[in-house]
């Protein structure tokens, strides 16, 4: 038996069906360049302690209350959702003729998602509560090493039509300064709407995954 | 016609029918043609009054028999009439934008339609290229964007601003698969339950306060997106409105500008241009096929496609512009829908569908303005036809229905098209039964078919006429491509005519007939490669059609000649006499002998009609039978009862018979019984008699001529044979030339007669004798025979029913 060479993946990771179906298109045109394109739905434990917080409440998409959360109907909302992700991915992958593969994964987004990448993959994750049309696609100019990033953001946003922005910030060196700048990048990405698709290489930039998701407000596509 | 005197032989050269006329001409070649029909003026007068009269309800019934001509008239006759008429509008069905199942009928001057519809066609072809054009163009698509950015800017302001709020606030909004949570945050983690409870109250109620303002403003933000995607659909509506209306303004102020005088074509082209802006997005629909086809885009005929079909000019009636005047038209097979019209249906996913593109003219449409002419029966004929036809004349207008949809036989999805006002003159055809029975029985149609053209089967034999007759058949030569017809060739057609008409002093109008002898005598022309056609080729064709249509006769006259009919020709037989009857089967007319005889004895004063009694007599027929007995009771013994039994009868007849011409021969075997006087068998009766003893005119009176003639020649004429007739049929004798031959050579006799007395003369050789002063016949004349015979009989009776000596008779 031989191991089979590891091939590149786009993997997909959100916490709701809203957030995965949003950025479907965007994760099948990505994958659709060569790499196999796998959904990952995880059962957000910061959404599941939402049932035990004190006064926590839904509001429905409509705008109309939903009363307080109960964790069985949660649980059995995040399997259903789960079963429609997968569908759906099935249906775009088979459009846009790629592989495709689907998981469901329990606890933090951010941490499953790390598991779930290997090196050359890329994560597509939609951060903040809120979507948006795309209006711009941002490239993270910091810490970038891998040359078909830029490549990849700049086909999007021709493919988009719309504008490509590129911002910098301070390569890390190690030192206490780093944080500082880690911070300021941190502060830069979250004024990002959640109308823009940010493209960053997070490995270098002194950033991680999780702080990443919890600043920033729009989709992010990151190399593992 | 010489003076003709009856119980004598009628001399073959004074038959009116022989002389015909001596033409000036040498053939028809050198005749004018007629521009009319003679002898149809009154019924010329009604067509013309028809095509002239402008009120409604003044339609025409031409009625006449077949061959007369009355269609050809009434076809030239209104297509004069026509050519001064104006050419009637042009009538288009286009689509009802408020309501597609009442399409819209318009009315343009003539050519017009068509011009309209290719102006239509163009325009849609022009925006199915250029509202595309629009909507890619970088003016439209920056205009769009502004209005989409601008609203999305508005919602992710508010929305990013609301999340700010809550992270500053302490408070966490997540997406759940349930909608957004909201729940307070304690760093970047949800504040746990033992978290909250160990916070002082008052911090406890700032965090409830600020949830509860999150969750206030998150609900608003989120109520806000739908009536923001609202305005912003809105905006976008009118900016595509706005675009789409200079496009279709542009592409439709030529065809605007065109039709800017007529009311009812700029109203929608109004209607069409609104609803092209509303539904610019129909104009977007692309097609693989269309852009991939073999012709450029630009020149593809974009209005065929699916979605512009609302937009088609369904042009139903069309006019050439500079057209002949009005139209004259001719429907053949006036069904419901070759009358009215019709709307189609095509099949979809296997349920019926139409449009109003489906909707096709009938001949009423067709023939609005003009004339339209039906033959009647065939009208009457077709289901539904009739009645729809009798529904337009009186509602002045075209509906068009189908059947189906009349008698609910349908239920699927239906058009109620615009009706469209009718102007028009009907012209029905028909036979005179088919009229009277119409007046008759049907109330509508005296009042819808106001005028009617009578056309003659006749006319009467003149030197004027005569002249006519020439020209007609000059006229008809010409029109139907055949060779002119000798002077003698017009004569001898002349004698069929007047045989047609079964009167030597009438010729026939009914061309029909004459006609296919002509084609005939044309086609013997050509073979015997003659310039024109003669007498000959006329007399050829005529006696073949008779050999083509004579084999009954033939068996008829062989049956004779066999003796399985029982007709003698010669001697003498008392009780016994030949009458002459004609059997017309198909084209086939044919006279007949047939053996009459009567037996007599005493009895009540009844006369048994044996074929009435078997049912095998008609009525006339049986009429004929008591006339008969009329005459025997007023001629015969005033004064005493009636004393006698008779029975009469057609032998060897099988079938039916039926007219009296026969009651003649039945009186003369009664009475040859009653005197005991043989009659002559050389002779065959027709005639019919009346209760005075006048012998009356009867029908088919050379046909029975020939028949008997036909047997007699079988069987050898003896000089000795003839047949009795009326005097009063004399007039309609056109024999064939082969009796007139015999005729001519004393071989074969027609003897016209006056009465009774006159033919019992000749059949018996013995007078029949007037009563004389003193109340009685001369003795041994017929008549003085007969009557010693009922006196004998009504003596006997009387002396039977006496009974014994002394008693007094029995009623």
């Amino acid at each position: 038996m031989t191991d089979r060479p590891h091939r590149a993946r786009i993997i997909l990771g959100a916490t709701t069906l809203a957030d995965a179906a949003g950025a479907l298109a965007l994760a099948t045109a990505l994958a659709a360049e060569g790499s196999e394109l796998h959904g990952l739905l995880v059962e957000d434990e910061e959404v599941l302690a939402l049932c035990t917080a004190q006064g926590a409440c839904i509001v429905a998409p409509a705008g109309r209350a939903g009363g307080t959360l109960d964790a069985g109907r949660l649980r059995r909302a995040f399997i259903g959702e789960a079963a429609r992700f997968e569908r759906l991915l099935a249906e775009a992958a088979g459009r846009a003729a790629v592989r495709a593969s689907f998981s469901l994964g329990r606890g933090r987004l951010a941490a499953s998602l790390a598991a779930a990448a290997g090196p050359g993959d890329l994560m597509i994750v939609a951060a903040g509560p809120f979507r948006a049309p795309v209006r711009e696609v941002v490239l993270l100019s910091a810490g970038l090493s891998d040359p078909a990033l830029p490549v990849l953001a700049r086909a999007t946003a021709e493919r988009l039509r719309r504008p490509l922005r590129t911002i910098g910030g301070i390569p890390p060196s190690g030192g206490a300064a780093d944080a500082a700048a880690a911070a300021g990048m941190l502060d830069t990405l979250g004024t990002l709407g959640p109308g823009a698709i940010l493209f960053a290489e997070l490995s270098r930039t002194g950033l991680s995954l999780e702080d990443v998701l919890r600043r920033t407000r729009c989709t992010c596509v990151l190399r593992a | 016609m010489a003076d003709v005197v009856s119980g004598r032989p009628l001399d073959s050269a004074a038959l009116a029918g022989l002389n015909v006329a001596d033409f000036a001409f040498a053939s028809t070649a050198a005749l004018e043609p007629l521009e009319d029909w003679p002898g149809q003026d009154r019924a010329l007068e009604a067509l013309r009054l028809a095509a002239a009269m402008p009120h409604a309800e003044f339609n025409l019934f031409v009625l006449g028999t077949p061959g007369s001509g009355r269609r050809s008239a009434a076809r030239a006759v209104l297509t004069e009439a026509a050519q001064t008429r104006p050419v009637p509008r042009d009538w288009v069905y286009v689509a009802n934008f408020d309501d597609p199942r009442r399409p819209v009928a318009i009315d343009l001057p003539a050519g017009q339609a068509v011009r309209l519809r290719g102006g239509v066609r163009k325009v849609v072809n022009d925006l199915a290229t250029e509202i595309p054009a629009i909507f890619e163009s970088e003016d439209y698509q920056t205009r769009r964007r502004a209005i989409d950015e601008a609203h999305e800017e508005r919602n992710e302001k508010a929305m990013s601003e609301l999340a700010e709020r809550a992270q500053a606030k302490g408070v966490a909004i997540v997406r759940t698969p349930m909608g957004f949570g909201v729940a307070a945050r304690h760093g970047d983690e949800i504040l746990q339950p033992e978290a909250y409870r160990q916070l002082p109250e008052a911090e406890r109620a700032a965090i409830d306060a600020a949830m509860a303002g999150v969750r206030g403003e998150l609900e608003a933000v989120l109520k806000a997106i739908p009536q923001d995607m609202k305005a912003q659909r809105h905006e976008v509506e009118e900016l595509n409105i706005s675009m789409a209306r200079e496009g279709v303004d542009a592409a439709l102020a030529e065809l605007i500008a065109a039709f800017a005088g007529q009311q009812k074509p700029l109203r929608h082209l109004c209607a069409m241009r609104q609803d092209m802006i509303d539904n610019a997005e129909l104009f977007l629909i692309r097609e693989d096929g269309a852009q991939a086809g073999a012709f450029p885009v630009a020149t593809a005929k974009h209005y065929r496609k699916p979605q512009f079909q609302r937009y088609t000019v369904n042009v139903v009636v069309a006019h050439e512009p500079g057209g002949a005047g009005a139209p004259v038209v001719e429907e053949n097979l006036p069904t419901l829908a070759n009358l009215i019209g019709r709307i189609e249906y095509q099949s979809e996913r296997g349920a019926l569908v139409t449009n109003f593109t489906m909707i096709r003219a009938g001949a009423l449409h067709r023939a609005n303005g003009g004339f339209l002419i039906l033959d009647a029966r065939q009208v009457l004929a077709e289901p539904l036809a009739w009645d729809s036809l009798k529904r337009c004349l009186a509602g002045g207008r075209i509906t068009i229905y189908s059947a189906g949809e009349r008698f609910s036989l349908i239920s699927t999805e239906t058009l109620e098209p615009e009706p469209i006002p009718l102007d028009l003159r009907v012209v029905l055809v028909g036979d005179r039964l088919l009229y009277y029975m119409l007046v008759a029985l049907d109330p509508d149609f005296a009042r819808l078919f106001k005028l009617e053209a009578d056309f003659g089967d006749q006319m009467p034999r003149s030197p004027e006429s005569t002249g006519l007759f020439a020209r007609l058949i000059a006229t008809h030569v010409r029109a139907e491509g055949l060779r002119p017809v000798a002077a003698g060739g017009v004569a001898r057609l002349l004698t069929e005519s007047l045989r047609l008409s079964d009167d030597a002093e009438r010729f026939t109008l009914n061309l029909a007939a004459l006609s296919d002898i002509l084609h005939e005598a044309d086609h013997r022309a050509a073979e015997a490669g003659a310039e024109a056609i003669g007498p000959a080729e006329i007399e050829a064709a005529i006696d073949a059609a008779d050999r083509r249509a004579g084999r009954l006769r033939e068996l008829s006259q062989e049956a004779i000649g066999r003796a399985t009919l029982l007709i003698d020709a010669d001697g003498a037989r008392v009780g016994q006499v030949n009458a002459l009857s004609v059997l017309e089967i198909g084209k086939t007319r044919f006279g007949r002998p047939a053996r009459v005889t009567a037996r007599v004895r005493v009895g009540t004063g009844k006369v048994v009609d044996i074929e009435r009694e078997a049912e095998l007599g008609g009525p006339i027929h049986s009429k004929g039978v008591m006339i008969l007995s009329g005459y025997l009771a007023g001629q015969y013994l005033p004064d005493l009862p009636m004393s006698l039994w008779a029975s009469l009868v057609f032998e060897q007849s099988y079938g039916g018979i039926e007219g009296d011409s026969a009651s003649a021969a039945e009186l003369f075997a009664l009475l040859s019984a009653l005197s005991g006087l043989a009659i002559d068998q050389s002779f065959a009766v027709t005639g019919s008699v009346n209760q005075f003893g006048d012998v009356q005119a009867i029908g088919g009176v050379n046909e029975k001529v020939e028949g008997f003639f036909d047997v007699c020649a079988a069987r050898g004429l003896t000089g000795r044979q003839g047949v009795l007739i009326p005097v009063s049929n004399v007039k309609h004798l056109v024999l064939r030339e082969r009796v007139l031959d015999a005729m001519r050579a004393n071989r074969f006799r027609v003897i016209p007669v006056a009465t009774v007395d006159e033919g019992i003369a000749l059949l018996t050789g013995r007078a029949a004798g007037a009563r004389g002063g003193d109340g009685r016949f001369p003795a041994d004349s017929v008549n003085a025979l007969v009557e010693a015979r009922l006196a004998a009989f009504a003596e006997a009776r009387r002396r039977f029913g006496a009974g014994p000596a002394g008693t007094e008779p029995k009623p």
